[in-house]
């Protein structure tokens, strides 16, 4: 056959064939360990973006205030 | 510090199939693991995509298909590095933001995110309520019943029945290619315009430019960040299948660009007859009149579909997000009993947005603008934290995170965002900027 179900443990697969088992059938992978992680160390260039974040989020919202106080005052 | 992954193989049994052929193994491996890229890819042609492509088909022709050429690595280049973080920390991006970014800019990702979503919600429903009407279907009908079937899409306490349901819809979005066949020029004038970079007849005006912005805009939006990565990791993606998980983003990405053009090719087909654009409901009628009630009835089906793949995928990027944040289960492998909380926000903010469209009176049209400026607004914080995030060497280590390169084509990306959200936030909201 092309192919054939398997089921069973993975040390008993025979030497030269493939297992193909679907992520939510396998064993529960571990991941990344972050429990020991607090806040990121922001470099520099981090920081600078976070400033620049910040600043167009003020120009923006209050851009957005703007047109807003515009529509009340004109009408939609 | 760089962490060390270790993967538990434990002596537990597992079912699977076994082959022996090479290629046979790559195939079924990417069978079991694509899905998410595909979706969230192809979610992305929703109500609003189908509005802006078609209307740029029927404005300016096939002048802009190579704008989506140009889309389509910046769109695999975003949702990639959601790809990586979501397989190497196994959670999703609100849960990494206000892990590592602290509790202001994680209040400020989820407030922005509910939003947004909240609003392009309302307009997927308002694309909904139109299409039903042109049917003969009352709204009052029609709104009720496809948010009974959206709820009913994730009800089975299955990922994998959800999954199979959705990548359903997307495959429907095919018929968009039949389409834009029936009704294309000459394919050496769409290749043409497709690979060489062009302006229509007036060059640069402020409606291009607006449409231009628009298009950018709709190619990558905040939710399609959270939604991959908390679909992978509810989906379980194991380190071994990055490069799978890479292809099925790459496919979805080619995908949505090929049906957009598609859209746009349809669009094009009423600026062949000499007729005007109003909506895709109108251009559905129109488009009817020349060929058919069965072109017309396709059309009309295909914006359901458009509709229902990103209410979907937005309300669901919506509730795992709010697990995350606010620790209860969150998984479309539980049941609604044992996961309340995460099926009641993904049914409010079905219900809610339905409920809005159906209020007489209700500002919808604001609210379609108020989308496009605030989706507009709040991208690139979305695409800078995805950029730190891949920075972070002590959360990822060296095997996840960026490289140079993919630095150098990521800061790029988010330059030139801001400054098109800039001039979309400005154009929007002081219409005669230009």
């Amino acid at each position: 056959m092309v192919f054939k179900k398997f089921a069973g443990q993975r040390e008993t697969l025979a030497e030269g064939y493939h297992l193909i088992v679907h992520p939510l059938d396998d064993v529960r992978e571990e991941k990344i360990d972050m429990s020991h992680l607090g806040l990121m160390t922001l470099t520099p260039s981090a920081k600078a973006a976070l400033f620049v974040l910040r600043g167009y989020l003020v120009l923006m919202i209050g851009l957005v205030a703007f047109r807003v106080f515009m529509m009340a005052q004109g009408g939609f | 510090m760089a962490l060390e992954q270790i993967m538990e193989k434990e002596t537990s049994a597992v079912q699977g199939w076994v082959v022996k052929n090479k290629w046979l193994r790559r195939i079924l491996t990417f069978l079991v693991v694509f899905g998410p890229g595909l979706i969230v890819m192809e979610a992305d042609n929703d109500a609003g995509a189908v509005s802006t492509y078609t209307q740029a088909g029927a404005q300016y022709g096939t002048h802009l298909l190579w704008l989506l050429l140009v889309l389509l690595p910046v769109t695999y280049f975003v949702q990639e590095m959601v790809v990586r973080l979501g397989i190497a920390t196994g959670q999703g991006h609100a849960a990494m933001i206000y892990k590592r970014f602290g509790r202001w800019w994680g209040h400020f990702s989820m407030f922005d995110l509910q939003l947004v979503n909240f609003l392009t919600l309302v307009t997927e429903f308002a694309a909904i309520a139109l299409v039903s009407s042109h049917m003969g279907l009352p709204p009052v009908i029609g709104v009720p019943v496809a948010a009974l079937a959206l709820s009913f899409l994730v009800l089975s306490g299955s990922y994998r029945r959800w999954e199979r349901m959705v990548v359903f819809l997307c495959l429907l979005d095919l018929a968009w290619v039949f389409l834009a066949l029936w009704f294309s020029p000459s394919l050496l004038s769409v290749a043409h315009d497709t690979f060489e970079p062009g302006l229509p007849m007036h060059g640069v005006t402020s409606s291009l430019v607006f449409l231009v912005i628009a298009i950018v805009g709709t190619t990558i939006a905040p939710w399609q960040l959270f939604f991959q990565q908390s679909c992978i990791a509810d989906k379980r993606l194991r380190y071994a299948d990055l490069k799978a998980s890479r292809t099925d983003t790459f496919v979805g990405a080619c995908l949505t660009i090929t049906i957009a053009g598609c859209m746009m090719l349809v669009g094009n087909a009423l600026r062949r007859h000499g007729i005007s654009f109003s909506d895709p409901a109108q251009m559905a009628n129109d488009l009817g009149h020349i060929v058919g009630q069965g072109v017309r009835w396709m059309i009309l089906l295909l914006m359901i579909n458009a509709s229902m793949l990103g209410t979907t995928a937005i309300s669901l990027s919506s509730a795992w997000a709010f697990g995350e944040v606010l620790g209860f289960s969150h998984s479309l492998n539980l049941s609604p009993k044992k996961a309340l909380g995460f099926y009641i926000a993904y049914f409010v903010c079905v219900s809610a947005a339905a409920a809005i469209v159906l209020i007489p009176q209700a500002p919808l049209q604001l609210i379609i603008l108020g989308v496009q400026v605030l989706a507009g607004v709040m991208l690139p914080s979305a695409i800078i934290f995805l950029q730190l995030l891949l920075n972070d060497k002590e959360m990822l280590g060296e095997r996840f995170v960026n490289k140079r390169w993919n630095n150098i084509v990521n800061w790029s990306i988010i330059s030139v965002m801001i400054v098109l959200s800039l001039v979309l936030a400005a154009q929007v909201i002081v219409p005669t900027l230009f």
